[in-house]
């Protein structure tokens, strides 16, 4: 028995009809989607194109302004690297992943940018209040996680789009943990948003999706084969052909598109009352232990815990879970900010559920976890 | 019945044009350019009505497009 407590890594096990679709895509699917004109690269495209449709439909935008990419980290490396082409100054969160803070301190490292962190306050207005604080007359850009990867914290990004907006500030939205169980819109003030398709969204591995409003000019980190304005050295300057050079994870894309049906049809509303629920579950089942779970009462959530076993590393924890059959990540889980800002310098354990977890196996976990003897086992 | 067809920056744009063109009850097709030395590889929508409504959908929509191509009276 395998149970899947990993689900803000990746989402696992996929729905059916993602599987039958990426198995199908394989058989039908074979062309090159937007090169060329024969039968087999224009139902592909069309494919793609459904997706596309699907994704922008999500999340209030254009199909056009929507693009495919490997990952959240790929989005990400994109919109940031792409609006700081011109340098500037940029500013992160305190509990950013190393998806936003590693492109950013790059950028710095070589003279391009200059970066501040803005820590994460006790309430929302306090850290809406360190952004605002940080903002120089260079600033161009403020990127945030919706939701943090290591305690699902979920920041005040509606009101950081609204800083953004009235500042003219490009407001970088990184929605790995929050897609899919937060109804996120671009109308909440985003201007690039950036997520995986392999997370919240059900997909498979090797999608990401990066959405502009357009109002804020990507510089492309890469040029190359779009299959469109063919005869122009100068790569095209426009979504999504300006973002997607060369050939797409065609399968994986058009797969993409039943997960994000699953969680339209499901409603990210259901899907995080479900999660929540055996997160709640979770924390309850812990009271009365040593269990330290990092969440403080005053703020919202995502559908993931991080918790610590005084006395027994992260990582001990989880092999010892792993021994048990249930997959839970621990360590810094690529985000030592967030882990600074928590003063968690050995990491965390991570418990994140799906929409395929249940009661009874967040109890069997919990039984393991409260016989504190399996952690004295060898290591 | 007119035919009008209009390149489009990239085949994204072309099948947004088109869904929303059939949508509306157009006939609408997307194709390959076939004047290759003279506009690359690209694609071009022919709708089944005239430029002038053709233009005032895709600006509408907000569509990118490019040049019109040709408008005809023909069957297309």
């Amino acid at each position: 028995m395998i149970v899947n407590f990993d689900n803000a890594a990746t989402t696992f096990p996929k729905p059916s009809s993602v599987t039958s679709a990426l198995y199908g895509a394989t058989k039908r699917y074979g062309g090159n989607a937007g090169r060329g004109g024969h039968r087999l690269t224009a139902i592909t495209t069309e494919k793609i194109f459904d997706t596309r449709q699907a994704a922008a439909d999500f999340f209030g935008a254009q199909p056009e302004n929507t693009v495919f990419t490997m990952n959240c980290t790929h989005s990400l490396n994109l919109a940031i690297q792409g609006i700081m082409s011109g340098g500037g100054h940029i500013i992160i969160s305190g509990i950013e992943h190393n998806s936003s803070a590693r492109p950013v301190y790059a950028l710095a490292q070589k003279g391009r940018c200059t970066f501040s962190i803005a820590e994460v306050g006790k309430t929302d207005e306090e850290t809406v209040n360190n952004f605002r604080k940080l903002i120089r007359h260079n600033t161009k850009a403020i990127v945030c996680t919706i939701a943090g990867n290591v305690t699902g914290q979920i920041m005040p990004y509606k009101q950081l789009g609204k800083l953004c907006l009235e500042k003219d500030i490009c407001f970088i939205a990184d929605g790995a943990q929050a897609c899919g169980v937060l109804d996120i819109k671009m109308s909440d003030g985003i201007n690039i948003l950036c997520t995986s398709g392999h997370k919240g969204l059900y997909g498979p591995s090797g999608t990401g999706i990066l959405i502009s409003d357009c109002k804020f000019l990507i510089d492309p980190l890469m040029q190359g084969g779009t299959g469109s304005s063919v005869f122009n050295l100068k790569h095209p300057d426009y979504l999504p052909d300006s973002l997607e050079s060369g050939t797409p994870n065609t399968w994986g894309v058009i797969a993409l598109k039943q997960g994000i049906d699953f969680v339209a049809r499901k409603t990210p509303a259901k899907i995080y009352a479900h999660e929540n629920n055996l997160c709640s579950r979770f924390i309850k089942g812990l009271e009365g232990t040593d269990a330290i779970i990092y969440r403080n009462r005053d703020l919202s959530y995502v559908p993931v815990v991080s918790f610590n076993i005084p006395g027994v590393k992260p990582e001990q924890t989880a092999y010892v879970l792993d021994k048990h059959g249930f997959c839970l990540r621990a360590g810094l889980h690529c985000a030592p900010l967030a882990h600074h800002s928590l003063g968690t310098e050995n990491g965390t354990v991570r418990f994140s559920p799906s929409v395929f977890n249940n009661e009874k196996q967040v109890d069997d976990l919990v039984k393991i976890i409260k016989n504190k003897n399996k952690f004295s086992e060898s290591y | 019945m007119n035919v009008t067809a209009v390149l489009m920056p990239s085949v994204t744009h072309a099948l947004r044009a088109k869904r929303i063109f059939s949508g509306m009850g157009y006939m609408c097709e997307i194709k390959r350019a076939s004047n290759v030395s003279r506009n690359g590889c690209t694609h071009y929508i022919a709708v089944s009505t005239n430029t002038a409504t053709v233009i005032s959908i895709l600006n509408k929509n907000r569509i990118k497009y490019g040049e019109i191509l040709e408008e005809s009276g023909g069957a297309g």
